[in-house]
Protein backbone atom coordinates (compact mmCIF):
# COMPACT_ATOMS: atom_id res chain seq x y z
CA UNK A 1 0.00 0.00 0.00
CA UNK A 2 1.27 3.52 -1.26
CA UNK A 3 1.66 6.14 1.63
CA UNK A 4 -1.31 8.17 0.31
CA UNK A 5 -3.60 5.25 0.76
CA UNK A 6 -2.51 4.63 4.02
CA UNK A 7 -2.30 8.14 4.94
CA UNK A 8 -6.09 8.91 3.81
CA UNK A 9 -7.51 6.17 5.71
CA UNK A 10 -5.31 7.07 8.59
CA UNK A 11 -6.97 10.71 7.92
CA UNK A 12 -10.06 9.03 8.65
CA UNK A 13 -9.39 7.05 11.83
CA UNK A 14 -7.71 10.56 12.96
CA UNK A 15 -11.07 12.43 12.69
CA UNK A 16 -12.97 9.82 14.33
CA UNK A 17 -11.21 9.41 17.26
CA UNK A 18 -10.55 13.81 17.00
CA UNK A 19 -14.15 14.37 16.73
CA UNK A 20 -14.84 11.52 20.18
CA UNK A 21 -11.96 13.51 22.15
CA UNK A 22 -13.74 17.18 21.40
CA UNK A 23 -16.95 15.62 23.13
CA UNK A 24 -15.08 15.31 26.07
CA UNK A 25 -15.65 18.75 27.86
CA UNK A 26 -12.04 19.94 28.62
CA UNK A 27 -11.10 22.96 30.63
CA UNK A 28 -10.35 25.69 28.76
CA UNK A 29 -6.27 26.47 28.20
CA UNK A 30 -5.22 24.39 31.20
CA UNK A 31 -1.94 25.27 31.62
CA UNK A 32 0.01 28.37 29.96
CA UNK A 33 1.14 27.82 26.55
CA UNK A 34 4.79 29.12 27.31
CA UNK A 35 6.94 25.76 26.60
CA UNK A 36 9.84 27.53 24.77
CA UNK A 37 12.50 25.50 26.82
CA UNK A 38 13.75 22.20 25.63
CA UNK A 39 14.55 19.59 28.06
CA UNK A 40 11.80 21.27 30.27
CA UNK A 41 11.16 18.24 31.94
CA UNK A 42 14.65 16.62 32.46
CA UNK A 43 15.82 20.36 34.13
CA UNK A 44 12.75 20.45 36.90
CA UNK A 45 13.62 16.63 37.53
CA UNK A 46 17.45 17.10 38.21
CA UNK A 47 16.35 20.08 40.05
CA UNK A 48 14.47 17.94 42.52
CA UNK A 49 17.07 15.32 42.56
CA UNK A 50 20.21 18.03 43.46
CA UNK A 51 17.61 19.75 46.17
CA UNK A 52 17.56 16.09 47.46
CA UNK A 53 13.92 15.81 46.85
CA UNK A 54 13.69 12.79 45.15
CA UNK A 55 15.84 9.74 45.37
CA UNK A 56 14.94 8.32 41.94
CA UNK A 57 17.05 9.04 38.99
CA UNK A 58 14.68 11.08 35.92
CA UNK A 59 15.00 7.97 33.59
CA UNK A 60 13.11 6.27 37.15
CA UNK A 61 10.62 8.88 37.81
CA UNK A 62 9.40 8.09 33.88
CA UNK A 63 9.54 4.66 34.25
CA UNK A 64 6.91 4.88 36.73
CA UNK A 65 4.73 7.46 34.96
CA UNK A 66 0.94 6.21 34.56
CA UNK A 67 -0.25 5.31 31.37
CA UNK A 68 -3.02 7.66 33.20
CA UNK A 69 -0.97 10.48 33.40
CA UNK A 70 0.40 10.54 29.95
CA UNK A 71 -3.33 10.14 28.62
CA UNK A 72 -3.92 12.69 30.61
CA UNK A 73 -1.05 15.25 29.62
CA UNK A 74 -2.17 14.57 25.46
CA UNK A 75 -5.79 14.94 26.07
CA UNK A 76 -5.36 18.13 27.26
CA UNK A 77 -3.36 19.41 25.10
CA UNK A 78 -4.76 21.95 22.17
CA UNK A 79 -6.21 19.50 18.59
CA UNK A 80 -3.42 20.71 16.26
CA UNK A 81 -0.92 19.54 19.04
CA UNK A 82 -2.61 16.52 20.34
CA UNK A 83 -3.32 15.45 16.93
CA UNK A 84 0.75 15.60 16.02
CA UNK A 85 1.51 14.49 18.49
CA UNK A 86 -0.53 10.95 18.76
CA UNK A 87 0.38 10.67 15.08
CA UNK A 88 4.19 10.91 14.90
CA UNK A 89 4.92 9.90 18.29
CA UNK A 90 2.43 7.47 19.24
CA UNK A 91 1.78 6.21 16.23
CA UNK A 92 5.26 6.35 14.38
CA UNK A 93 3.99 7.92 11.12
CA UNK A 94 7.07 9.60 9.37
CA UNK A 95 6.66 13.43 9.44
CA UNK A 96 5.95 13.28 5.36
CA UNK A 97 2.68 10.94 6.13
CA UNK A 98 1.62 13.27 9.16
CA UNK A 99 1.67 15.90 6.76
CA UNK A 100 -0.51 14.56 4.54
CA UNK A 101 -3.09 12.89 6.67
CA UNK A 102 -3.37 16.31 8.40
CA UNK A 103 -2.92 18.51 5.30
CA UNK A 104 -0.49 20.76 6.36
CA UNK A 105 3.15 21.43 5.43
CA UNK A 106 5.77 19.45 6.29
CA UNK A 107 7.26 22.49 8.33
CA UNK A 108 3.99 22.86 10.47
CA UNK A 109 4.37 19.28 11.39
CA UNK A 110 8.10 20.09 12.27
CA UNK A 111 6.95 23.20 14.35
CA UNK A 112 3.74 21.48 16.18
CA UNK A 113 5.41 18.71 16.83
CA UNK A 114 8.36 20.52 18.83
CA UNK A 115 6.11 22.28 20.95
CA UNK A 116 3.82 19.67 20.87
CA UNK A 117 6.13 17.76 23.01
CA UNK A 118 7.38 20.53 25.52
CA UNK A 119 3.87 21.22 25.92
CA UNK A 120 3.53 17.16 26.75
CA UNK A 121 6.42 17.48 29.43
CA UNK A 122 4.95 20.61 30.92
CA UNK A 123 1.72 18.53 31.76
CA UNK A 124 3.77 15.75 32.64
CA UNK A 125 5.31 17.88 35.28
CA UNK A 126 2.27 19.43 36.33
CA UNK A 127 1.26 15.73 37.08
CA UNK A 128 4.21 15.03 38.82
CA UNK A 129 3.94 17.99 41.35
CA UNK A 130 0.06 17.36 41.73
CA UNK A 131 1.18 13.86 43.32
CA UNK A 132 0.90 13.35 46.84
CA UNK A 133 4.82 12.55 47.63
CA UNK B 1 38.87 23.02 21.16
CA UNK B 2 37.47 26.05 22.82
CA UNK B 3 34.14 26.36 25.38
CA UNK B 4 32.83 28.58 22.45
CA UNK B 5 33.34 25.34 20.01
CA UNK B 6 31.59 23.53 22.62
CA UNK B 7 28.47 25.12 23.20
CA UNK B 8 28.28 25.49 19.74
CA UNK B 9 28.51 22.01 19.11
CA UNK B 10 25.52 21.14 21.93
CA UNK B 11 23.44 24.06 20.00
CA UNK B 12 24.06 22.08 16.57
CA UNK B 13 22.83 18.97 18.12
CA UNK B 14 19.98 20.58 20.18
CA UNK B 15 18.60 22.08 17.27
CA UNK B 16 18.31 18.67 15.65
CA UNK B 17 16.64 17.34 18.85
CA UNK B 18 13.74 16.53 17.92
CA UNK B 19 14.31 15.23 14.07
CA UNK B 20 16.29 13.22 15.70
CA UNK B 21 13.80 11.24 17.87
CA UNK B 22 11.88 11.21 15.03
CA UNK B 23 14.67 9.58 12.99
CA UNK B 24 13.46 11.78 10.57
CA UNK B 25 17.68 13.35 9.88
CA UNK B 26 19.65 12.93 6.83
CA UNK B 27 22.37 10.47 7.21
CA UNK B 28 25.23 13.38 7.68
CA UNK B 29 22.82 15.26 10.03
CA UNK B 30 22.02 11.85 12.35
CA UNK B 31 26.03 11.13 12.26
CA UNK B 32 26.63 14.87 13.51
CA UNK B 33 24.46 14.75 16.31
CA UNK B 34 25.62 10.58 17.42
CA UNK B 35 29.25 11.88 17.68
CA UNK B 36 28.45 14.36 19.49
CA UNK B 37 26.58 12.48 21.76
CA UNK B 38 29.79 10.44 21.97
CA UNK B 39 31.49 13.56 23.14
CA UNK B 40 29.36 15.57 25.21
CA UNK B 41 28.24 13.86 28.80
CA UNK B 42 25.98 16.39 29.20
CA UNK B 43 23.93 16.18 25.93
CA UNK B 44 23.95 12.38 26.24
CA UNK B 45 22.20 12.43 29.11
CA UNK B 46 19.26 15.00 28.02
CA UNK B 47 18.81 12.61 25.00
CA UNK B 48 18.82 9.59 26.54
CA UNK B 49 16.03 11.20 28.60
CA UNK B 50 14.39 12.35 25.98
CA UNK B 51 14.39 8.86 24.05
CA UNK B 52 13.29 6.96 27.19
CA UNK B 53 10.70 9.33 27.68
CA UNK B 54 9.33 8.88 24.45
CA UNK B 55 9.21 5.25 24.33
CA UNK B 56 6.84 5.20 27.59
CA UNK B 57 4.96 8.11 25.85
CA UNK B 58 4.66 5.75 23.08
CA UNK B 59 3.84 2.44 24.96
CA UNK B 60 1.48 3.75 27.57
CA UNK B 61 -0.81 6.26 25.29
CA UNK B 62 -0.97 3.41 23.03
CA UNK B 63 -3.76 2.15 24.74
CA UNK B 64 -5.99 5.10 24.55
CA UNK B 65 -5.11 6.47 21.14
CA UNK B 66 -7.87 4.80 18.32
CA UNK B 67 -11.22 2.64 19.50
CA UNK B 68 -9.16 -0.92 18.40
CA UNK B 69 -12.06 -2.35 16.90
CA UNK B 70 -12.23 0.45 14.14
CA UNK B 71 -7.98 0.42 14.37
CA UNK B 72 -8.27 -3.60 13.38
CA UNK B 73 -10.67 -3.03 10.61
CA UNK B 74 -8.50 -0.88 9.05
CA UNK B 75 -5.45 -2.46 9.37
CA UNK B 76 -6.97 -5.83 8.03
CA UNK B 77 -8.19 -3.55 4.96
CA UNK B 78 -4.72 -2.68 4.74
CA UNK B 79 -3.46 -6.25 4.76
CA UNK B 80 -5.81 -7.28 2.08
CA UNK B 81 -5.09 -4.61 0.26
CA UNK B 82 -1.46 -5.74 0.95
CA UNK B 83 -1.73 -9.71 -0.11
Amino acid sequence: VGTNARAWLFRILTNLFINQYRKKVREPERFSMEASEDFFLYNRLSDLAMQGKSVAPAEEVIRRLQAEAIRTAIDNLPDEYRETVLLADVQEFRYQEVAEILGIPIGTVRSRLSRGRRLVQKAVWELIEETPK
Amino acid sequence: MTTMDEYNQCQEAVRRLHAYLSHELAPDDEMLVQSHLTRCQGCLAKFTFEEALLRTIREKAEAVHAPDTLRDKILNLLHTEES
